[in-house]
């Protein structure tokens, strides 16, 4: 049960975190980001079973494998932002964080090119047959 | 038919599944809005692969090749972090520069200052001044190279001034009537008389073996411009080193010549 040694190990941190703070709120800062970097690189294993078991569903339904890629590629754009995003709002600079999730959002906006280029292309293709 | 059919619903049904499996993976409501859009643009573009293909053929590649553009073009485009050595290169080629234009401008004034201050204390028709001037700048103060002054070819038979000149003629030249600069005449007034201009100025000088010395060095000089020395030089020394305290023998003083055929030096 992963979740419980995840649960003990946030229970701890946030204890250790509450008799840190009051002397150094450094060290409490860096606590809250190493572990949540830990945990963080703990799951990311078990996404990777989630991710083959997608894989495996877009190649038996035959979709383009870009399509995949492009969706895998978002859903780490949207992990990663987050999370730097959070350790640069835990200490306490938002506004910086809210520039990560800019960041992030571009990115993933950016993904959408391609796909939007094509839909358009095919739009305007239809528009002489129509007329 | 029916199986085209079946793969193009499977297809819809797979990527619907797809997006709804990335909704649920997502971290935080703030991007869910824009990967719900692209999640949209994919199920769109499923949606529409029929019509597609029917109207453009073969879509894929040409998506797939967008893509690969879109994938590969960071690197090439990805913005390189400098490195130490590299700031430290671009600063030293920076103050380098630096360093050459104050340099350069240095010398453009010197040497301005120096033509204005030749032209008024001895009436001569100064054409240019470079000077040169050598050193760092930083752990020595730059320090005088060379003075080079070119004369006009057009000489005024102005005042020769400075008062305090020794007046003795130089031996052996044989100038023809306004040329080889300074005529020693010791006229006293200081004001400058308009000057005719020549047109090709010959100039004949014999050379003086005594000072010959050192005046074979600068005997290489240019083509159209010839070494002066004597009492011309003298004067123009003298002022350089009174106002600059330029050593006489950084000195060079040359005339143009008007055709460039005629080359000597007046001693």
């Amino acid at each position: 049960m992963e979740i419980i040694q995840i649960v003990g190990l946030g229970l701890i941190t946030t204890i250790l975190i509450l008799v840190v703070r009051e002397q150094k709120p450094m060290f409490a800062f860096l606590l809250a980001a190493f572990t949540g970097l830990f945990i963080f690189l703990y799951m990311i294993g078990k996404i990777e079973t989630v991710i083959s078991v997608l894989e495996q569903l877009a190649d038996r339904s035959g979709i383009p494998s870009i399509y995949l890629k492009t969706i895998l590629k978002i859903i780490g754009i949207a992990y990663i932002a987050e999370f730097g995003a959070q350790i640069v709002r835990d200490a306490g600079q938002e506004s910086v964080a809210s520039k990560i999730e800019f960041a992030g959002k571009v990115l993933i906006l950016v993904m959408a090119v391609p796909i939007i280029g094509v839909i358009v292309e095919t739009v305007i293709g239809l528009l002489p047959a129509g007329s | 038919m029916l199986a085209w059919l079946a793969t193009w619903l499977k297809q819809i049904i797979a990527v619907v599944l797809l997006a709804g499996l990335i909704d649920l993976l997502l971290p935080n409501k703030t991007m869910q809005r824009y990967v719900r859009l692209v999640a949209g643009l994919i199920i769109l573009l499923t949606l529409l692969s029929p019509i597609i293909r029917l109207l453009q053929g073969d879509f894929d590649t040409r998506l797939n090749a967008s893509f690969e553009n879109w994938l590969k073009a960071p690197p090439s485009k990805e913005f390189k972090m400098p490195t130490l050595e590299d700031i430290q290169r671009d600063a030293d080629a920076l103050r380098r520069k630096q360093e050459a234009a104050a340099a350069a401008l240095t010398e453009k004034q010197l040497a301005a200052a120096m033509s204005e201050a030749l032209e008024r204390g001895t009436g001569l028709q100064v054409m240019s001044v470079s000077v040169r001037l050598e050193g760092d700048g930083k752990t020595e103060p730059a320090s005088l190279q060379g003075v080079e002054v070119t004369l006009d070819s057009m000489e005024d038979n102005g005042a020769e001034v400075d008062p305090g000149a020794s007046d003795h003629s130089p031996g052996g030249t044989d100038t023809d009537s306004k040329s080889a600069g300074t005529s020693a005449t010791p006229d006293s007034n200081k004001e400058v008389q308009p000057v005719e201009p020549v047109d090709s100025v010959s100039v004949f000088v014999q050379v003086d073996p005594d000072d010959s010395d050192d005046a074979d060095a600068r005997q290489t000089a240019d083509k159209g411009y010839s070494l002066v020395d004597g009492r011309t030089a003298e004067v123009i020394r003298r002022v350089l080193n009174e106002g600059w305290s330029v050593p006489p023998d950084l000195v060079r003083v040359r005339i143009a010549t008007g055709d460039g055929s005629s080359t000597g030096r007046a001693s």
